[in-house]
């Protein structure tokens, strides 16, 4: 299979590093605001077609129903979108450990999905961004659906691009049934650019 | 010296710009005190900066609800992070009204936010900054497209003609039933027809057969719960009994018969077929396939009787 653009084994291996930092700040502060300890595994760096960013996403919910929100970043002609993707089973939980009060109704459930969004995107972008010297720019969350299947998700249709870079991380709180996934993803022309200032780095 | 001066004139064209910017801006330090407070918030607010300044925001707006804004923002001082709301979670921050009252279909304006830390010096950060969004616009659009799109899906479900369901989302009704009814409730299918209705098309027109069925489906709907009726087809409607006895079916197609004579239809005539839910019914058509046999015999005796 060949890509417009393509990443190397060491590139891989710089994303996975590069992510790790991001992640483990992202995580510490979750986990300060959630006073407990924040399970990390190692990002999965991949470069996917369009085609196939449908199965990426199943993977994460594995017909149970989720929730998700999206937001776009830009920095240095580095353009993105970050997906948060919430098991709808980690809700109560999660209420618990915010100190939510009263019932867990959907708006609740809102609450708590933008709230752990403004961390877990916010921290990682900028601990990407810093690494690399990119001041990312993002924008306003978009619900993409709340209780829904993951293939409803993403609308089919009309999407412009053919490839993306996507960095996979998948969050899991101890002993609590929590579980979300972050998806970074990369148009193909941020890739190029990113690929440079990789190259930097590893040089 | 000419350098420090094209500086100066930026920071004049920068504060220009947030002045005037379509953008709530608004800086609060910990004690939630206004510090800054741009144009944008004194014309929708009709509050000038200079009776904004100083005073505490949930003076300002006592509406705002202090707890859960609090919360947004100690995530901010806390975590030094920025973070958002949408006019999902709450419609706006502030109650302003909206920027187009005429045309704009809201009486307020839907905002997003965007809470930033500011940074002194130090790296501490002991000021907020608040961006206020106008999201109207797009929360009407949704709320539109939401409405169209429940609009298609319904319509999808129903008899266009008498709104009542069609045959087959009832198909689906009824199976859901069997699937999930207790054993031994009593539960019917009533099935109704008009009799000779094309007849009745030859000789009063189809115009005035469509009349017909809106009324006959209006009677029914009145009768029952209206979820569980529908238009099979041509003449026919079916209705869903959970938990009815025979004679509390019998009322109900009595009321319906009542109120077509009374609507001055006398020659239109409901021929009936009443099939109780029994332990071999195990699929939709087996229960509208035995009401059917209980109507078609039911119009026989009644059709040479009168």
């Amino acid at each position: 299979m060949s890509y417009a653009c393509a990443i190397t084994e060491d590139q891989r291996d710089c994303y996975q590093e590069l992510t790790n930092v991001a992640m483990g700040r992202a995580a510490e502060r979750l986990a300060k605001l959630l006073d407990t300890f924040v399970r990390l595994p190692v990002p999965r760096v991949s470069m996917i077609e369009n085609s196939d960013i449908r199965m990426a996403i199943q993977e994460v919910g594995q017909d149970s129903s989720v929730s998700a929100v999206c937001q776009g970043f830009a920095g240095s002609g580095v353009v993105g979108e970050t997906l948060l993707i919430f098991k709808d089973t980690s809700f109560a939980n999660l209420a618990d450990m915010m100190h939510y009060s009263g019932p867990l109704s959907r708006q609740a459930e809102l609450e708590l999905l933008m709230d752990t969004a403004s961390i877990l995107i916010g921290t990682c972008i900028r601990g990407i961004g810093e690494q690399l010297e990119i001041d990312f720019n993002q924008s306003h969350p978009v619900i993409l659906g709340q209780h829904c299947q993951t293939a409803d998700i993403l609308r089919s249709g009309n999407s412009t691009w053919n490839s993306t870079l996507a960095i996979e991380i998948h969050y899991q709180l101890e002993n609590a049934n929590v579980e979300c996934d972050l998806l970074l993803l990369f148009t193909e022309e941020s890739v190029n650019i990113l690929n440079k200032k990789i190259d930097y780095l590893l040089d | 010296m000419s350098q420090t001066h094209f500086e100066l004139n930026d920071i004049h064209w920068l504060m220009d710009i947030l002045q005037d910017i379509d953008i709530g801006l608004v800086v609060l330090d910990r004690k939630y005190r206004v510090q800054l407070w741009n144009s944008f918030m004194d014309s929708h607010s009709g509050i000038s900066p200079q009776k904004a300044k100083d005073r505490d925001l949930f003076d300002l707006f006592p509406d705002l609800p202090q707890d859960w804004f609090r919360q947004k923002c100690s995530a901010v001082y806390e975590l030094k992070i920025s973070t958002f709301t949408i006019w999902e979670q709450r419609p706006y921050l502030f109650r302003f009204p909206s920027a187009r009252p005429i045309t704009g279909r809201s009486s307020f304006m839907y905002q997003n936010t965007h809470i930033i830390p500011l940074e002194s010096a130090n790296g501490s950060v002991n000021h907020i900054c608040l961006l206020i969004y106008d999201a109207t616009d797009s929360a009407i659009l949704h709320t539109d497209l939401k409405a169209t799109d429940k609009l298609l899906r319904d319509a999808r479900k129903r008899d266009l003609l008498t709104g009542l369901l069609n045959f087959q989302t009832f198909q689906a009704v009824l199976q859901t039933y069997i699937q999930e009814v207790q054993p031994g409730s009593t539960s019917h299918l009533i099935m109704l027809d008009i009799e000779n209705f094309s007849a009745y098309n030859h000789s009063h027109g189809f115009a005035a057969g469509d009349e017909l069925l809106k009324k006959i489906a209006a009677f029914i709907q009145a009768s029952t719960v209206p979820e569980l009726t529908a238009r099979l087809s041509g003449g026919r409607f079916a209705l869903l009994m959970p938990d009815r006895s025979t004679s509390e079916c019998q009322s109900c197609l009595d009321k319906i018969r009542d109120s077509l004579s009374n609507s001055g239809r006398q020659d239109a005539r409901l021929s009936c077929g009443m099939a109780l839910l029994s332990p071999e019914i195990c699929t939709a058509s087996d229960w509208l396939i035995r009401a059917e046999a209980y109507l078609l015999g039911s119009q026989k005796p009644d059709d040479s009787g009168e």
